[in-house]
């Protein structure tokens, strides 16, 4: 097994999947907290439309994926927070804004729609050393201010209203997380692919919560899961000749068939503790 | 009563709308440190709505609040402050334990990168034994009874030693001997010198402690001063509208689970 090392792509591929195994997570915690767990997803779609720009432009599709998601992420949480757009409503939004562009554009593009398919469902093995370098630099963000920030941005998914009388600006700090999470996304993009990336910033969360009772534990085994799933995925699709990215979300995926139940136990014995 | 003496909170003639409707005006409301006040009133009369604009959670129309003689867009020393919000509970999506809740109160004094210390996590487990939750640190939050998670927030809302502690319905669903228990540690708060703001749409348990009512009836003041003063229609429950209408003046939309309203 271990002779897929002697692949170059292959070691771009486990490094990708271990950065975005570790970053999905790490912000998908919080997005768990603020129960927008599909926001991740509806960054997706917007991102669909910035790698569309890419192609129509003649620009790294990674970067503009990366801008336009950063401003659906934005517009997404000022309607949230100014016009009282309701989650999933504005989560719909983007969803259809965001497939409907981005297949308008690459028509422009004078490409098929069928191009944009290494960015939906990713293609892990075609990282070049270049994308890894800026997928590596992106996580990097990620982790330091997902896991650095973690009183504030506990706090503020926890009981925004409560932050906010304990003088944390919560509002720019749900925008940080809004774009943290857009951030996260384009990284996913080569790994899991835009229409996966939301399984990997959430599954691992919530096959962690089946087992645990603090955030922190959450946030940490969340993150232990998510890499395992990743390079797991990796390494399976290699050996099954299957592709990576629905491997590794399915990966994921058993992971929680597996918790669950046992959450489920867990749960029943502690709550016959209660008093 | 003289200007001069220092306030903790100060509402001066405050208008607050909630989506363009007003729903309080003209309040005035002042609570001084060591004194335990009480914002009573029906349900929609718009009590929350005051105590939300003076911690800064909603925008005034006019008139001003300040919080220890300072206006509140001035305002910084939010770790002076206490706040327990109306909420249905203290869970959220992802499990966290009654302390990591606790602890988080003590945000105001912590600085941006800074993590909890022992000395966040010591404060914890005293205010948690003040309000009987000492053995439940490690619980998750979300397996406590209703009353109890309202007990997690009211700790939470200790922590940080504030000086100005301004509680929403903090004892909704409190059992009556942790009321009890409650009432003791609150007075020996005010004792201390704390300033109390409690919301509540009945004296009930907390009676004893209360120094001076104010009385909400559609968004007016409609009485204010010692509570033996109170209108006798006011003092028990006064769930009932005192004019029959079902919601003239409505209380802003309850958050029911949403953190991000």
């Amino acid at each position: 097994m271990l002779q897929l090392l002697d692949y170059d792509f292959m070691r771009r591929a486990l490094l990708a999947a271990f950065l975005t195994g570790l970053a999905a997570p790490s912000i998908g915690t919080y997005l768990v907290q603020r129960r927008l767990a599909l926001l991740g997803d509806g960054i997706g779609h917007i991102a669909l439309t910035g790698v569309a720009l890419g192609l129509l432009t003649g620009r790294a599709p990674l970067l503009t994926a990366v801008l336009v998601a950063v401003v659906g992420a934005l517009v997404i949480e000022l309607l949230r927070t100014y016009t009282g757009t309701s989650g999933d409503v504005a989560l719909a939004l983007l969803f259809y804004g965001g497939i409907a562009g981005g297949v308008l554009l690459v028509g422009l593009a004078g490409e098929s729609a069928a191009s944009l398919n290494a960015y939906l469902f990713g293609a892990i093995t075609t990282v070049s050393a270049g994308d890894l370098q800026i997928v590596a630099g992106l996580a990097g963000v990620v982790l330091l201010l997902a896991v650095g920030l973690w009183p504030q941005l506990f706090a503020v998914c926890q009981d925004e209203e409560h932050a906010r009388v304990s003088g944390v600006p919560a509002r720019a700090y749900g925008l940080l997380i809004a774009v943290l999470a857009a951030v996260t996304v384009t990284v996913s993009m080569r790994t899991v692919g835009l229409l996966l990336v939301s399984a990997l910033m959430v599954v691992p969360v919530a096959t962690a919560q089946q087992l645990t009772r603090s955030f922190r534990t959450t946030f940490g085994l969340a993150m232990v899961l998510g890499v395992a799933a990743s390079l797991a995925g990796v390494v399976t699709s290699f050996a099954a000749n299957t592709a990576p990215g629905p491997t590794i979300v399915l990966i994921a995926l058993a992971g929680f068939a597996v918790a669950a139940p046992v959450g489920a136990l867990l749960t029943r014995n502690h709550e016959g503790a209660v008093p | 009563m003289p200007m001069s003496l220092p306030t903790a909170l100060r509402a001066d003639d405050i208008d607050v709308s909630l989506a363009g409707r007003p729903v309080v005006r003209g309040v005035e409301l002042t609570v001084r440190p060591g004194e335990f006040v009480t914002l009573l009133g029906a349900n929609g009369s718009g009590k929350s709505t005051v105590v939300r604009a003076c911690v800064g959670l909603l925008p005034c129309e006019s008139g001003s609040v300040h919080l220890f003689d300072t206006t509140l867009d001035r305002y910084d020393r939010w770790d002076r402050i206490g706040f327990v919000p109306q909420r249905s509970g203290a869970a959220s999506g992802v499990p966290a334990t009654v302390s990591e809740v606790v602890v988080s109160g003590r945000l105001g004094r912590r600085r941006l990168f800074g993590w909890p210390t022992g000395s966040d996590r010591r404060a914890a487990g005293e205010r948690l034994a003040q309000v009987g939750l000492a053995d439940r640190a490690t619980a998750a939050v979300s397996q406590l009874s209703g009353g109890q998670q309202q007990r997690v927030l009211i700790a939470r809302a200790l922590v940080g030693d504030p000086d100005l502690l301004v509680m929403d319905e903090p004892v909704a669903g409190v059992d009556a001997g942790s009321q009890a228990a409650l009432a003791e540690v609150f007075a020996g708060l005010v004792a201390d010198g704390t300033a109390v703001l409690l919301v509540a749409h009945e004296l009930g348990p907390l009676a004893s402690l209360v120094d001076r009512v104010v009385l909400l009836r559609e968004g007016r003041v409609a009485y204010a001063g010692a509570p033996t003063g109170l209108p006798a229609a006011d003092a028990g429950d006064s769930d009932h509208h005192p004019h029959g209408d079902p919601a003239p003046v409505r209380p802003r939309g309850l958050p029911s689970q949403g953190p991000w309203r």
